[in-house]
């Protein structure tokens, strides 16, 4: 096993080593860093250049410069993006962060919604359902992101700010969204016509209600889920999880997601007055989150039983999910300043930036003010990575429904549930653990697009214009980290692979 | 369980959770009440990266145009590209033509925003720093191209300036006047006038280690008045590195400026926020609290962040698309205007191409008439009318090589030079034809050299191409991704399309372009006349005079068929009706000149 490990990072090294190479003498082919001063007018011009050649070294020839940029990047100076005088360490760190937080989000959601629609399709197997899936995947997997960039801009943003200011009820839309809704659940959950018909109704009726509420009543205007909303959540989660992880039938397992979700309501009012008096941050908050799974976790031993752990778990399940919405809820609690702020200045869906300049405000102001900008990047993020998702779960999830376990474990009797849950999605998950970390690296580094359109500046940003800008130090260390990490993320996905799956062993 | 059991939970549960909720603390709405700072956010391109812009490095329109907002200075442009004065800081006055001496007056109301007085030091860091007069060796550069921390007792200030290289004899300062003599007659003093650029006091102090501020300003002037190298090594390497920053810096001192406005926030490729000056004491005060400069280089994503209010003005790089755009937008004038960058054509003479005399055994008269003919078929109305016009409705010919349409003396250059009378709208195939007939040549063959990546160029080589062949001129596509380093060599190409970007509206800048031998003259044009002009320019101190010279300058440049200017680049500007007196003149600061008129309604 380490001889593995050893041996596959002494190729990535070597590997990164002769990168590096072919890059600084293909982007020494490619700049030219006296571009701008060719054809400047200034009467010292000459001088100008003189100035620059010595600056850069352009005497030397590529190799020696080369040389002198290993030997200080292993000495952990990255260098100087010339052209403005940034060492290239302090312009990383923030591109870095900024991209992560853009693509953290999306990843996720991107792959909790791509692998349901993925499963759903491939239990709905040729019928209208899945095809209309396949259908709309593969639209979304052609749209270019500037695009839908543009097109989110203009209606999500432009658009909703607008409603907000002039709430004029659009029917045609909320009546196309319903029926949309409607088909979605018919085609997901019915098997029949007779029960088509009737989830279709359900959830037409359920999604125009809802519509109309958070429209009609103003809610939309001052969006809060309060201790009601809460309560309601976490009954519906508990009984959510239950359902997927246990069985209804699983008392115990049943229990102690309520007692967690009761729990939960119960210290939703003491955690406002932890809110009020003291002043938050991220890590109060991953704080707050750990002591709820760990709460989570006593109550699912507490109710004991046979099986202690699906209990545990499923009341885990449920705290995260109550912890993120009492976060939501307190965030919104916000809305009302927020939107009347001169910043802001009641447009609160913003097109550009990873923040509001000069807003003021505290944590909360500020985590909703970061939630204004994430959202239309995330969403396109979201619908152009979660069609991959989808076809990969689908394809894989039909692989593994066909195989002979899956026939026996159903021979023997086991609910469809126990079948599908613990059987054959497990093992169908297998090929996304190889694509993900893959995805996520490749994220960081190619939002390239996307961090231009909605102006964040991030990793794609930095390269792309050093790359302009003929600066050759910050593209280096741009490329040797995607490189880097695009080798780290192959041999994350093939350690995964051989800890899901002991038929597969990690060899040297 | 029964239905019974389910609803009666369910309505404890509400009724519970009802009676907690009148429990929980409402959140305080904060600063509902206390009056909120007016706020002006407007667009840029580029993000700023450093308070220095005197390096060369430094030298750049994002860090120009927010260092203008953070300082005042003796003079301004209007509207009309006049140099106004402004008094509210200082006085300047030239007190002799012969040698030419130059007096500035510091006024007492010119303060920093740490509430020090500007000082004679100031200026005098500014004026020594972009001399190059007092560095002892080039520096060395880094192994990543760093300019690498002066060493020793060597002084390097990174940094070029012509005008005041000239000013050879140490200025004399009395309490607040600093009067100083250039070595020949400089005739664009003017726009060279010494203005502080970053404060003498905190360069002393985080050069020399002096806290305070009047001491630490001596300190400064005293190092340069006594060559104090080892003093001054420290200065130049605070001076070379210490204001690149793209984020707030911790020392708040390196944001100080003279101005209306101070910076108070800056982060990296987002935005930069300045606030008024509490301690501005000058006459350009304006109504708006603050003013933010959010960086959006992409042009869509500035007209949809105007449109959703997140900017209330933009100057984005326009294609037709984006003006149309901007024009469909509500609350939003388009103000029409131009830039500082002009297109023309220029021909090689030097290298045995179809201009270059030596083509036809040094005769140059036949050379002169191949080039008139190649002029005569750029069809320069053509162009405005189908590639400018979509971008600026009052696009029109630029007819001058040196002065920018809208200055004061352009119409009087314009009159003399006769550019327009000469080639007018184009193209004129037939006195082409006839031209080439005279010189007795047929079908010659032009390379022509164009940015291949610019589809707008593109576009206007297709035209001259269509147009030149009409009149039995060969036209070869040498367009080139790399054109700018191929400029400088004409065994590439014989006529060439690009832009000169002015910078100020001086009369030396056309120097470089037009004299023997000079660095932006690739072409091997070489005229005593045009020389002989170019030297009286370069002394004489009359405007009047300059504008006549520069007339004669551009009549013999027009005779000789040296270039044609076609057009100046369209530069519309987006306003939000919310923003009120926001206007663009065509050279940096742009859209920021009378900042302190802006008023939100």
């Amino acid at each position: 096993m380490l001889r593995f490990i050893a041996r596959r990072l002494a190729i990535a090294v070597g590997l990164l080593l002769v990168l590096s190479v072919l890059m600084y003498w293909l982007l020494d082919i490619a700049m030219d860093p006296l571009d701008d001063l060719r054809t400047s007018p200034a009467l010292n011009r000459d001088q100008l250049i003189e100035l620059r050649v010595l600056q850069l070294n352009l005497d030397q020839p590529w190799y020696v410069r080369y040389w002198h940029w290993l030997t200080n990047c292993f000495q952990g100076n990255f260098g100087t993006a010339w052209r403005t005088g940034q060492s290239v360490n302090s312009l990383l760190g923030g591109a870095a962060l900024t991209s992560i937080q853009l693509v953290f989000a999306a990843t996720v959601i991107a792959l909790l919604l791509g692998v349901t629609i993925g499963l759903l399709s491939a239990l709905r197997q040729y019928t209208t359902f899945d095809y209309a899936i396949t259908f709309v995947s593969f639209v979304l997997y052609a749209l270019p992101i500037f695009w839908v960039a543009v097109l989110l801009k203009q209606y999500l943003a432009i658009g909703v700010n607008d409603y907000l200011n002039n709430p004029v009820m659009n029917w045609p839309v909320v009546l196309g969204i319903s029926v949309i809704a409607g088909l979605f659940w018919a085609g997901a959950l019915g098997t029949d016509l007779k029960r088509q018909l009737i989830v279709f109704g359900g959830a037409f009726a359920i999604t125009l209600g809802t519509l109309c509420y958070i429209l009609l009543s103003g809610w939309i205007l001052r969006p809060q889920i309060g201790i009601v909303g809460i309560a309601i959540i976490g009954a519906a989660a508990a009984y959510a999880v239950t359902l997927i992880f246990s069985g209804i039938n699983n008392k115990r397992a049943l229990y102690s997601a309520l007692t967690t979700a009761v729990v939960g309501v119960g210290t939703y009012v003491g955690v406002q007055w932890l809110f009020y008096y003291v002043p938050m941050n991220e890590l109060w908050l991953i704080g707050l989150l750990l002591v709820a799974i760990a709460i989570a976790l006593l109550i699912g031993w507490l109710w004991g039983g046979p099986d202690r752990a699906v209990s545990m778990r499923g009341a885990a399940v449920v705290a995260v999910i109550m912890s993120v919405f009492v976060y939501v809820d307190r965030v919104l609690q916000g809305w009302q300043t927020y939107m009347n702020m001169s910043a802001i200045n009641r447009r609160p869906i913003a097109t550009i930036g990873s923040q509001t300049p000069n807003l003021g405000g505290d944590f909360w102001i500020a985590q909703l003010d970061k939630w204004t900008h994430l959202l239309l990047p995330t969403i396109a993020l979201v619908l152009i990575s979660f069609a991959g998702y989808t076809r990969y779960q689908r394809g894989s999830m039909l692989e593994v429904m066909n195989q002979d376990y899956i026939r026996t474990a159903r021979a023997k009797g086991l609910s469809e549930r126990i079948v599908i849950v613990r059987h054959a999605l497990r093992n169908a998950l297998l090929p996304l653990a190889s694509i993900v970390p893959v995805d996520f690296i490749t994220m960081i580094g190619g939002a390239v697009i996307t961090e231009t359109i909605f102006n964040w500046a991030g990793m794609g940003r930095m390269f792309v214009t050093s790359l302009a800008q003929s600066e050759p130090d910050p593209v280096m260390i741009y490329i040797i980290i995607t490189g880097g990490l695009a080798m780290i993320a192959n041999l994350v996905a093939d350690f995964l692979y051989g800890i899901l799956d002991p038929r597969i062993r990690v060899n040297a | 369980m029964g239905t019974k059991k389910w609803l009666a939970g369910a309505a404890v549960v509400v009724s519970g959770a009802l009676a907690l909720s009148a429990c929980t603390p409402t959140p305080a709405a904060t600063q509902s009440g206390a009056p909120q700072a007016s706020v002006a956010t407007v667009a840029w391109n580029q993000a700023f990266y450093s308070a220095n812009s005197a390096t060369t490095f430094g030298n750049a329109t994002a860090n120009n145009n927010i260092l203008y907002m953070a300082n005042d200075s003796f003079n301004y442009y209007d509207k009309d590209l006049k140099l106004v004065q402004n008094t509210s800081f200082g006085a300047y006055e030239k007190t002799s033509d012969d040698p030419l001496t130059v007096k500035q007056t510091i006024a007492d109301t010119a303060m920093w925003s740490d509430g020090v007085p500007v000082s004679p030091a100031d200026l005098i860091l500014s004026y020594a720093a972009q001399s190059g007069l007092w560095n002892t060796y080039t520096a060395e550069s880094d192994d990543e191209g760093n300019v690498d921390e002066n060493k020793g007792s060597k002084v390097f200030f990174n940094s070029s300036s012509i005008g005041y290289a000239l000013i050879k004899k140490f200025p004399t300062v009395e309490g607040n006047t600093v009067t100083y003599e250039y070595s020949k007659p400089y005739v664009d003093w003017e726009v060279n006038l010494m203005n502080p650029g970053v404060p003498a006091h905190v360069v002393g102090k985080r050069a020399l280690g002096i806290d305070d501020p009047t001491e630490a300003a001596n300190a400064v002037l005293k190092a340069f008045q006594d060559k104090d190298n080892a003093s001054l090594t420290k200065i130049s390497n605070v001076w070379n590195l210490d204001f690149n920053f793209k984020n707030m810096p911790a020392d708040k001192e390196l944001v100080l400026g003279t101005g209306p406005y101070t910076i108070t926030d800056l982060k990296e490729e987002q935005y930069v926020t300045l606030t008024k000056n509490p301690n501005y004491k000058g006459e350009h005060v304006p109504s708006i609290d603050t003013i933010t400069v959010r960086i959006i280089p992409d042009p869509q994503a500035s007209v949809q962040a105007l449109q959703n209010g997140e900017v209330l003005a933009t100057q984005p790089q326009a294609t037709a698309d984006i003006l149309q755009q901007m024009q469909a937008l509500q609350g939003v004038t388009v103000l029409n205007g131009v830039g500082a960058t002009f297109e023309h054509v220029d021909m090689a003479q030097n290298n045995k191409g179809p201009f270059d005399p030596a083509s036809y055994g040094g005769d140059a008269d036949k050379a002169l008439k191949v080039r008139q003919a190649f002029l005569h078929t750029v069809p320069r109305q053509q162009i405005i009318d189908n590639i400018i016009k979509p971008l600026n409705p009052d696009a029109a010919i630029r007819n001058s090589l040196t002065v920018v349409p809208g200055a004061p003396d352009y119409d009087a250059v314009v009159a003399a030079n006769g550019m327009e009378s000469t080639y007018g709208a184009g193209p004129d195939i037939d006195t082409a034809k006839k031209l080439l007939s005279e010189a007795g040549v047929s079908s010659p063959k032009v390379r022509f050299l164009y940015a291949s990546n610019n589809t707008r160029r593109q576009q206007e080589f297709q035209l001259i191409k269509e147009s030149a062949e009409k009149a039995g001129f060969v036209i070869e596509d040498v367009g080139n991704e790399n054109w700018g380093a191929m400029l400088s060599d004409t065994s590439k190409y014989d006529a060439s399309l690009f832009g000169w970007q002015s910078t100020n509206t001086g009369v030396t800048n056309s120097d470089a372009n037009f004299r023997t031998k000079a660095t932006n003259n690739f072409y091997g044009y070489s005229s005593k006349t045009v020389d002989g002009i170019l030297d009286q320019l370069a002394v004489e101190l009359d405007t009047a005079k300059q504008t006549q010279l520069v007339g004669d300058l551009e009549k013999q440049l027009v005779d000789d068929a040296f270039s044609l200017s076609i057009f100046q680049f369209p530069e519309p500007t987006a306003v939000s009706n919310r923003l009120q007196n926001l206007s663009s003149i065509q050279l940096a600061p742009t859209m920021f000149w009378n900042f302190w008129e802006w008023k939100l309604s």
